[in-house]
């Protein structure tokens, strides 16, 4: 094959991989190119930064990758983006959000949010100010505050609240110039995003708030988009095509009709992880391991290089990309990690192994951070975007927030993972706002159907409280083909409506179809209902009401003379991720038991995050309130429980002693915070599924009978104390990191030792804003909350 | 005079008034090892036999407070042996142990009560003397017997059935041991 | 009734003589009437217990999912029926033990039955607290014995409470029946012509002959354990209310629980003993010895208990809005209102809307009225055990935990086997045994004969 292609010096031969930052596959790709001239590079990510890169381009005439220092930030004013949600940035942008936050009181140091969106967003849930609008309103939001600033020209009429909205944001732009930042989503039209830059450097906000680099992605230039690839392939100009870890059948835009377009390439090389829709259309599929099972290399967000090493040998054979790539190189049989030493040769240099060593240790190689570059970003004209004809609805597309865009789609954990705002497992759906179900007289589930130009997809209805009016938000990930045990048949592929030239915003028409799909949510109601379960406080009054005495108890209180461990999780810091919800499933063992169980109300997670809404359907209020078990000092499930298989130890956590427990049910009856979970069948895999290999050892698989719930990672805990003991020390202050708190990125979740005053619980427990879920109860749990700070301008409040 | 090779003497009543006036002629009489037989309890006839036995109310209240007492070790034992903290609950939770306490308290003097009823009666015994006699199936039906037995130092075959027949018996036995 | 009245309307025939009700009630096992019917009656429950031991292999075989359970209700069914037919085992008792305490001899021509009935009932009771475990093999942790993880039963709990509870009761029941029966064997055993029942009856009347001394003895042993058995009854149902009201749960966590369950027992068990009282007079064609006052009396005690329960019901309703504690008052709109109401009207009118039937003399005295409104009582308490279940579950503090319940198929399925698991002993035990207290309704006949002849000579 390659004296093939070496003949013809690379004519007609073509590679499509997504987008990568990988150093080796980048020197590898660059080898291949100059090997074969004639070949070309395309790349093409279903959610990628194609037009944030083109919106730069545009603003500065050359390429550039834009990052954001929220730690530096006081008014952040986004368009439709969400810096605070799923993707690459989300955890580097929670975590600096969270320094702005929490302790940071309002009009002391604290950031303060101004959202326009047209679905609600993780942003927009914790967002001081909040407009919903469709997408086609969204440019003349953005050139309404541009406009205000001094950037461009007032844009036509806003309606009421959209002119508030702006008119507030652009106010906060202005007070804090220089720590203030203007966001455009990363999915609007190019032209829309130019005006990002413009407004951030006309307020002196450019390397504060902003800042600029040289692209951290490889750009592969003229003529690689995935356009530039079907074009040729109409024209019969591609003979070969390598398709390196990508999957265009399934993802490409439906418009481009890639599935038919492909069977005219007389060759087709699939490199994958799965055998998936690509894969199964072409004549060879390479099978790649898996991103933990690979010697390979990648950036981060912010340019830090990180070699990554593989945490097992390949459960199923394969070999990485960058062996495959060494073989086209002309290399036989090349081992799993020569293609990345030989480029971190160049680097290391004389001292490869020290440096090498260094890195791997540390998981990143150092001092390879970005450096921020000066650009100034030139005004274009901005184009008006068409407007939307009666009878028609505007259509967003998003990636999902639990498998992206797809190549989640066959992890079952994720598919299980309840969506942070709508609590939907299993299934993706038409996302409607109240105003557009009560006009078509649509419930949760019925099946709508789609239609952008000529191309239709079906799915079913699921109302949205604060979705811009008429908006209809599809979600990309699902309808796969036939591609594992998990991801068949589950959703509609949006990929089938998306349009090339405007992937993330069409106008269509929406009608109803016959039939009603079972939705399986995790969360039933979302009001509160005047209760408290998540409090607020407010500048005006920044402490909670404390009692003016203690409860009452009938009983003497326990004595904890060692550790009394605790949790106290901050309200105003959590932004409803999903993160503790993944790394507690990971690291407890938690089974999957599939949709029709979540629909019958038999999820297994320990951890849940409630999210509530508040306030009228148009324009609610959201809060998240991650419930993991409270740890009662007066468990009412201990006392309920005729065998002691739930007890209280020493140093304060409500142990679940699984051996011991016959599944009387009578501590799930009990719990006034609904915590516990059962195992209503056998959800273990089979004893000969590798699912056995991802269990955590230290945490027992549970069988069938038996309850189950959170265990303040009591595994963790142990394995401290055997630690402590081994250096013959006690435990030090804040030594234990329980699994939700080590994966939360805002550090929204503390877990420590609450007899030690100077651990980061205790310090959380004297704050002002604490205060104990339900308890007037007088359950005395050890998981408490500090409440969250009401910034809203009016301070609007729980209904 | 004493009798060995007889177990008594069993006159047959119609109506349990007149079972009663027999007893107490009986006992005016002299006799003392005297016995009735009835479908159910006739009223009085416990008096004028002088039968006093309160052994099975002792028994129930004996279990009573066995079973109070045995109710309060156990759940003090076993919170004893193994002391754990279940809800932050005292360990010795007298109201919690009350419910068992009471539950035993009554099984067991419930247990008692009827066992010990049977065992004082001494029963089951399925072979008895007076069983042979051709007419004591009416004893469960409608007749009321009573039986002068033969240990008796009054007994006498022909003085006693005499005695009873002037009694107005509808039948009187001789029943062999 | 007043005193006056006993002496002058006796509440069996006093026409009747003891030979003759003898003859009619000991000849029932030994010369079964209406075999046709009883065999029927007998297939059609063998069907429903075969149902029951279906259900409970797959229970037991593919786990505690095959019911329709999930958090947040998590005890439906099965708790709600173990309750349900505890409930109306008390009535048994209650006839046997509390009626016989005050003296009111017109229990003795229904106590046989309702003592049987209540055995049943408590068996399938009992049978559902090992049902619905998820590891019902290792039931054998709630008793305490040295074991080799060296841990005890907790004793704080009341499903531990509920374990003596349930043993006592059976216990009692049994032996208070089984004394209760020792010389009605006796009687029959004396009445067997053939060998086999010969021997059958004579080993189960251990060797009674009814001797004064032993009838004694026995008369100690029966009351004491008739004092013993009617505090036993409100004990163990009020446990078997604080299952609920021990947790904090808005709807359960209520003082008016035990007597509200103990009453509603009492309530529903007496529904059943008069649907049984009326099923067995028409079937042996006892109407001589359950008499329509004895029908009438039964209506009664069941408008009695009815209201009294009702009682419940406004308390329960006016301890929360009293209370205004907003969870409680939430269940109270859940229920009134909610997605279950129907479970929580449909108790109202089958129990208290229809009972109001039993105020009409010629109601109570009808035998197929007072069935019917003994079934609907039995209904009515159904739902509402359900109700108490289901809505105060389904709802409780947190609005993020709220969820729903539907039965599944298998649930049904077993709750109809246990309906088997009671007709089949029930229909085997009248078949052998003497479905009337024999000796009793002696007694009381002697009795009015000895009132008749006193008044004649007065």
């Amino acid at each position: 094959m390659r004296r093939n292609w070496a003949d013809r010096k690379g004519e007609g031969l073509r590679f499509l991989a997504g987008e990568f930052t990988s150093p080796t596959l980048i020197r590898q790709i660059k080898q291949l190119l100059s090997d074969f001239p004639a070949a070309r590079l395309h790349v093409f990510e279903p959610v990628g930064s194609a037009l944030r890169g083109e919106g730069l381009r545009s603003a500065f005439g050359r390429d550039a990758t834009l990052h954001y220092r929220l730690e530096n930030c006081d008014a952040l004013v986004s368009i439709d983006d969400d810096p605070l949600g799923p993707g690459p940035s989300q955890v580097l942008h929670a975590r600096a959000w969270s320094q702005r936050r929490g302790e940071a009181k309002p009009g002391q140091n604290r950031i303060t949010m101004h959202l326009a969106e047209c679905i609600p967003s993780l942003t927009g849930a914790v967002a001081s100010t909040r407009v919903a609008c469709d997408p086609s309103r969204l440019a003349a939001l953005a050139r309404f505050v541009a406009a205000q600033l001094g950037v461009g020209t007032m844009s036509d009429d806003l309606n009421e609240p959209e002119r508030r909205w702006a008119s507030q944001a652009a106010a906060a732009l202005r007070e804090h110039r220089g720590r203030s930042l203007f966001a455009v989503g990363a999915h609007l039209p190019a032209a829309i995003q130019t005006l990002a830059p413009l407004v951030n450097h006309h307020l002196g906000n450019s390397g504060s708030t902003v800042w600029y680099s040289d692209p951290i992605t490889f750009q592969a230039g003229d003529g690689s988009s995935l356009g530039d690839l079907v074009h040729d392939i109409s024209a019969g100009t591609v003979d070969t095509l390598v398709m390196v870890d990508c999957n265009p059948v399934y993802t490409a835009p439906g418009d481009l009709a890639f599935a038919n377009l492909l069977p005219r390439v007389r060759e087709r090389i699939h490199l994958g992880l799965y055998r998936d829709e690509t894969a199964q259309l072409c004549h060879r599929h390479l099978p790649l391991t898996h991103a933990l099972e690979s010697w390979s290399d990648g950036r981060a967000v912010d340019g830090t290089a990180s070699i990554i090493q593989p945490l097992l040998t390949p459960l199923y054979g394969g070999r990485n990309v960058h062996q495959f790539l060494d073989m086209l190189l002309g290399t036989v049989d090349p081992p799993a990690d020569a293609a990345v030493r030989a480029t971190w040769t160049q680097t290391f240099g004389s001292d490869f192994d020290t440096h090498w060593r260094q890195s791997l240790h540390d998981g990143f190689v150092a001092d390879t951070a970005a450096s921020p570059i000066d650009l100034t970003p030139r005004l274009i004209d901005m184009p008006q975007l068409p407007a939307r004809s009666a009878g028609q609805i505007e259509v967003t597309l998003r990636p999902d927030p639990c498998v992206w865009d797809g190549r989640l789609a066959n992890v079952a954990w994720l598919q299980e993972l309840p969506k942070p705002l709508s609590k939907l497992t299993w299934d993706n759906v038409f996302a409607i706002s109240p105003g557009l179900a009560e006009r078509m007289q649509l419930a949760n589930g019925d099946m709508l159907e789609v239609a952008i130009e000529d191309r239709r997809v079906s799915g079913p209805a699921w109302i949205v409280p604060g979705q811009a009016t008429n908006t209809v938000g599809l979600s990309l990930g699902y309808g796969r083909g036939n591609i594992g045990r998990v991801a068949t048949e589950i959703g509609y592929s949006a990929y089938i409506v998306q349009s090339a030239a405007q992937p993330w915003w069409s106008t269509g028409s929406l009608r109803r179809v016959a039939g009603r799909r079972q939705l399986a949510t995790t969360q039933l109601h979302h009001r509160m209902e005047g209760f408290d379960f998540v409090r607020e406080v407010s500048a005006a009054q920044p402490a909670l009401p404390q009692p003016s005495h203690p409860q009452p108890d009938l009983y003497a209180p326990w004595p904890y003379p060692n550790e009394a461990w605790g949790m106290v999780i901050d309200l105003d810091l959590c932004i409803g991720c999903n993160a503790c919800v993944t790394a507690c499933t990971a690291e407890n063992n938690i089974a999957v038991v599939g949709k029709e169980q979540v629909a019958m109300g038999r999820d297994m997670q320990w951890l849940r995050i409630d999210r509530y809404q508040a306030g009228n359907l148009e324009d609610p209020r959201f809060y998240f309130q991650p419930v993991p078990c409270m740890h009662c000092e007066k468990a009412p499930c201990e006392m309920g429980c005729p065998v002691h298989a739930t007890v209280h130890s020493p140093d304060g956590i409500n142990q679940m002693v699984y051996n011991r427990c016959i599944g009387t049910r009578t501590c799930s009856s009990y719990c006034p915070y609904k915590v516990r979970r059962f195992n209503w069948f056998d959800y273990r895999a089979p004893p000969d599924s590798p699912t056995h290999a991802a269990h955590n050892p230290d945490v027992t698989v549970r069988s069938r009978g038996v309850m189950e719930k959170c265990t303040y990672c009591i595994q963790r805990v142990q394995r401290a104390r055997v630690t402590a003991d081994k250096e013959n020390r006690s435990l030090r202050t804040d030594e234990v990191v329980t699994a939700c708190q080590q994966a939360c990125p805002t550090s929204a979740i503390v877990f420590g030792n609450l007899n030690d005053p100077d651990s980061a619980v205790a310090k959380r427990r004297r704050s002002g804003r604490h205060y104990v879920l339900l308890e007037e109860l007088g359950t005395k749990p050890r998981t408490t909350y500090l409440a969250r700070w009401n910034d809203t301008p009016d301070g609007k409040d729980t209904d | 005079m004493p009798d060995s090779e007889h177990y008594g003497m069993l006159a047959e009543f119609k109506e349990p008034e007149r079972l009663v006036e027999a007893a107490r002629r009986a006992r005016a009489e002299g006799y003392r090892d005297i016995d009735a037989f009835t479908p159910f309890p006739v009223e009085g006839l416990g008096e004028i036999l002088q039968f006093r036995d309160r052994r099975v109310l002792w028994l129930g209240l004996i279990g009573g407070f066995t079973g109070f007492f045995t109710a309060l070790a156990m759940q003090m034992f076993t919170n004893f042996d193994f002391p754990i903290n279940a809800g932050g609950r005292p360990l010795y939770p007298l109201s919690a142990f009350a419910v068992v306490a009471f539950e035993l308290t009554v099984l067991f003097s419930a247990a008692f009560t009827a066992i010990g009823m049977l065992a004082l009666n001494g029963l089951p015994r399925l072979r008895y003397p007076v069983f042979g006699a051709p007419r004591f199936h009416l004893a469960s039906k409608d007749r009321f017997f009573l039986c002068i037995k033969a240990g008796d130092p009054r007994f006498d075959p022909s003085a006693t059935r005499t005695f009873l027949e002037r009694l107005g018996a509808e039948t009187v036995e001789l029943v062999p041991a | 009734m007043s005193v006056t009245s006993e002496q002058t309307r006796p509440i069996i025939s006093p026409q009747q003589t003891l030979s003759d009700v003898t003859d009619q009630l000991a000849s029932i096992p030994l010369h079964f009437p209406t075999r046709r019917r009883w065999l029927i009656a007998l297939a059609l429950s063998s069907l429903l217990l075969l149902l029951f031991f279906v259900a409970a292999t797959v229970l037991f075989t593919r786990g505690v999912g095959v019911w329709g359970l999930d958090i947040p209700v998590n005890w439906a069914f099965a708790i709600h029926n173990y309750v349900w037919w505890l409930g109306i085992g008390h009535a048994g008792t209650l006839i046997s033990a509390l009626l016989l305490l005050m003296g009111r001899e017109w229990r003795n021509s229904l106590n046989r039955f309702a003592e049987t009935m209540t055995l049943f009932a408590v068996v399938c009771a009992a049978v559902y607290p090992v049902l619905h475990l998820g590891r019902p093999w290792y039931i054998y942790w709630m008793f305490p014995y040295p074991a080799t993880m060296k841990v005890w039963p907790q004793f704080r709990s009341p499903l531990e409470w509920d374990v003596w509870a349930v043993t006592t009761y059976l216990t009692v029941s049994i032996l208070f029946w089984y004394i209760g029966l020792v010389p009605d064997l006796a009687a029959a055993r004396d009445r067997a012509h053939r060998r086999g029942w010969q021997v059958f009856f004579g080993v189960f009347s251990l060797g009674w002959r009814g001797s004064a001394l032993h009838w004694l003895r026995w008369q100690q042993a029966y009351r004491l354990l008739a004092a013993l058995a009617v505090p036993l009854v409100v004990s163990v149902h009020s446990e078997v209310s604080l299952l609920f009201a021990s947790g904090q749960i808005p709807g359960w966590h209520s003082t008016i629980f035990p007597p509200y369950f103990v009453m509603g027992a009492a309530f529903s068990g007496f529904a059943v003993v008069a649907m049984i009282a009326i099923a067995i007079r028409a079937l042996f064609r006892l109407q001589n010895l359950v008499t329509d006052d004895h029908l009438d009396v039964l209506g009664k005690v069941l408008l009695a208990t009815g209201l009294m329960t009702a009682y419940g019901y406004v308390f329960e309703i006016f301890d929360a809005l009293y209370g205004g504690h907003p969870h409680e008052i939430q269940t109270v709109e859940d229920r009134l209102f909610g997605i279950y109401a129907w479970s929580y009207w449909g108790a109202v009118f089958f129990n208290f809307v229809v009972l109001q039937g039993l105020w009409w003399r010629s109601v109570r005295r009808t035998p197929w009225a007072l069935f019917l409104i003994g079934l609907s009582v039995a209904v009515g308490m159904w739902l509402e055990r359900y109700m108490i279940l289901v809505t105060s579950l389904y709802r409780d503090f947190l609005v993020s935990s709220w969820g729903h319940y539907t039965p599944s198929f298998w649930d049904w399925a077993q709750y109809l086997g246990t309906i088997g698991l009671f007709m089949v002993p029930f229909l085997l035990v009248i078949r052998v045994f003497p479905v009337i207290s024999i000796f009793e309704t002696k007694e009381l006949l002697e009795e009015e004969e000895e009132e008749q002849a006193g008044l004649r000579h007065a």
